[in-house]
């Protein structure tokens, strides 16, 4: 599903993404873990395609299609949803209206035909439902007075009405307690299926005891260092990040 | 640039082509009125950069015109289909201006009960009683230099509409009060506006300031309002002239014990666009609220200069003030609050809030507050800045075209002030002037 070769990123001339290579299949789950400033947001963001994060080398296939030159709605369009760190408030636009304009987008740039009114509120009702949401949740502004977890849970709430084929989490468990967590982490398992993928990038292993990885990558000074199943992450708990300190040799 | 003798020439002699013809001609305090308003114009002249007043808006365009004397009456006859209406019959009362003259025969007919209306022109020329009592109505402006436009239009003022609202009255339509520029070039015209609000009454005045096709002209309006006690007055203003238009207006308004003055005016017309709103809070427990929007892009200016006098104890105001900006055009906010030595327990917030979607786009605010009591609650907030970049790819992440998500963005931004209008069909209808604005400048 998706396939990145020999990936170079910079953000504003600085080289992050040293040649990174990873392949993701349907259904597995692969988390991301390393220390702080290893890149792994940069490469959340250039998944997702941000205006600042230009790819000076390498390739990213998605379901065969080279995806490197998209802008982030075409993206989303082919299927890539990217879980923000910090999910942005955007006061004066309800989560219903911005739900409704996102899916119908995605749907008319996949040549699906839009939603209309009852056909989406029903949608989101057995949406919200599954996940335990609250309906005032929708009237709201998006994310506007939200908690951080009540944003996680947002993020997750929208990931479960576009429905994408890959999930990128960017640190979702970042100023989340444990019961926040986990409701985040039952949201993502709920959403888990043999024909999606999802990418888990985090700085600490608890969020892996929830949402339990096939594989494990260690991403340190722009490339991934190590690979290995659930275990490597245990380990990483244990003896840190030390032995990946130093620059490649 | 030229001097400020030549810049009064202009005007000074459409006055001494119109003198004989202006209505009134033969009222003895009216040609007084006139003649100081002249006398005044005469010694400052338009209003320059030196102008403490008008210092980030020029009138330099306006100086290059060649307008013509104001006429006695519209020149073009148009039929009622010719005119955009903003809400249906069942809605409102409507009165139509062409070219800054009423215009019975384009108005609605009858009136609301307890609603009195009559063109200044006519109300000059009706017995001398009316005339005298419009006396007493037009305010004895601080005529100083700050404002020699209101002297002017002292001097030339032609016609404007008289509504007078009994009291205990409560209006269910809205006056509605179309300005309809016919496409005559070059004209100018100096309408001046009285509107009383009786003890207890309620009313909606809406006024839209709109043309039928592209053309210079120059209108420069001064309104008086006053509302008694228990009052209150919705005044909505949305002005959409086309873009080669100048528009000045000065509404001044003196509200009563116990009322409230609620304006709102959204801005997307003209060349030139400057409102001054100045309001007296001259009795306890009287509140204004200011609030408004504005929409410019290529080589549009808009200037919203207010003035809130706070002159007795508990008074409150609320101004909020929101801009776009594209092109290269330019926003001017000046917001004066001024709480008096004698007005405790003042409220006063104010805040403007400009977004510029492009880098040649230029804001320009001076918020001032004078307070002389001790005991009041005032604050006032201007920010300006560019779209918010990370909640643009938020939005894009998500399948938002660029322009679908600038959209959504600036939609919100404006929203946020058209929400505190109270009826609930302008509200509708001025999101709806919002988002074909939008549909039509993608940024």
């Amino acid at each position: 599903m998706l396939e990145i070769k020999n990936l170079h990123a910079e953000v504003e001339g600085k080289s992050i993404l040293k040649g990174i290579n990873l392949t993701i299949n349907k259904g597995e789950v692969h988390a991301i873990m390393g220390p702080n400033g290893s890149g792994k947001s940069t490469l959340a963001n250039v998944l997702a395609g941000r205006d600042d994060y230009e790819v000076t080398e390498g390739s990213i296939f998605f379901d065969g299609k080279d995806i490197s030159e998209l802008e982030p709605e075409e993206r989303a369009g082919e299927g890539i949803f990217l879980a923000f760190q910090y999910p942005v408030e955007i006061p004066g636009v309800t989560n219903t209206t911005f739900l409704k304009e996102a899916l119908n987008a995605q749907r008319k740039y996949r040549g699906e035909e839009e939603l209309d009114g009852m056909e989406f509120v029903k949608m989101l009702r057995g949406k919200t439902k599954e996940l335990g949401i609250k309906d005032d949740m929708l009237k709201r502004a998006v994310n506007v007075g939200f908690s951080g977890g009540e944003k996680k849970r947002n993020d997750i709430l929208q990931m479960a009405v576009l429905n994408p084929k890959l999930a990128v989490l960017d640190e979702t468990d970042s100023g989340l307690d444990i019961d926040a967590l986990r409701i985040v982490a039952d949201g993502v398992n709920k959403l888990r299926s043999e024909n999606n993928a999802i990418l888990v990038i985090t700085h600490y292993q608890r969020l892996l005891n929830y949402i339990v990885p096939d594989q494990v990558h260690v991403l340190a000074h722009g490339e991934i260092r190590r690979s290995g199943g659930k275990e490597l992450a245990l380990e990483l708990e244990e003896k840190g990040y030390a032995d990946y300190s130093g620059e490649a040799a | 640039m030229m001097t400020s003798a030549n810049d009064q020439d202009l005007f000074i002699a459409h006055f001494d082509q119109a003198k004989n013809h202006l209505p009134g001609a033969d009222i003895d305090w009216l040609a007084n009125l006139r003649n100081n308003g002249l006398s005044l114009f005469k010694k400052v002249g338009l209003p320059s950069a030196k102008t403490e007043l008008w210092k980030f808006t020029s009138l330099n365009p306006l100086r290059k015109q060649q307008f013509l004397a104001p006429v006695t009456k519209a020149e073009k006859s148009l039929s009622v289909t010719d005119l955009p209406r903003l809400l249906d019959e069942t809605k409102s009362h409507r009165l139509v201006f062409v070219d800054g003259f009423y215009s019975e025969e384009l108005s609605d007919k009858g009136l609301p009960k307890g609603v009195r209306l009559q063109s200044f022109a006519a109300a000059l020329q009706s017995e001398p009683a009316v005339a005298n009592k419009l006396q007493q109505n037009l305010k004895p402006r601080d005529l100083a230099q700050e404002q020699p436009l209101v002297a002017l239009n002292t001097a030339l003022m032609t016609d404007g509409f008289i509504i007078e609202i009994a009291k205990d009255i409560s209006l269910d339509k809205a006056i509605e009060i179309l300005h309809f520029g016919s496409g005559t070039p070059q004209s100018s015209y100096h309408n001046r506006n009285v509107i009383t609000v009786g003890a207890g009454s309620k009313a909606t005045i809406l006024e839209q300031v709109a043309d039928r096709e592209s053309h210079v002209y120059f209108s420069n309006s001064v309104t008086d309002v006053t509302l008694s006690e228990n009052a209150t007055l919705h005044h909505y203003r949305i002005q959409e002239s086309n873009a080669s238009a100048f528009h000045v207006s000065s509404v001044q308004a003196d509200v009563g014990n116990g009322s409230s003055y609620d304006s709102f005016i959204l801005n997307t017309g003209g060349r030139m666009a400057r409102s001054d709103i100045n309001v007296n809070l001259v009795a306890p427990n009287s509140s204004c609220h200011i609030n408004g929007a504005y929409m410019l892009k290529d080589d549009q200016h808009c200037d919203i200069t207010t003035r809130v006098d706070h002159k007795t104890p508990h008074t409150s105001c609320d101004e909020v003030i929101k801009g776009i900006l594209a092109g290269k055009s330019r926003g001017v906010f000046q917001g004066k609050i001024i709480v008096h030595e004698q007005a405790q327990k003042t409220v006063g917030n104010q805040s403007h809030r400009a977004m510029l979607l492009s880098d040649t786009a230029e804001v320009d605010v001076k918020p001032e507050l004078e307070i002389f009591a001790d005991d009041v609650i005032c604050s006032h907030g201007c920010t300006s800045g560019q779209i918010d970049e990370d909640a643009l790819f938020y939005l894009r992440s998500r399948g938002l075209s660029r322009e679908q998500a600038q959209s959504l963005l600036v939609n919100a931004f404006l929203a946020d002030a058209v929400e505190a209008l109270q009826n609930e069909d302008l509200k509708d209808l001025f999101l709806t002037r919002i988002a074909s604005w939008l549909g039509q400048n993608p940024q």
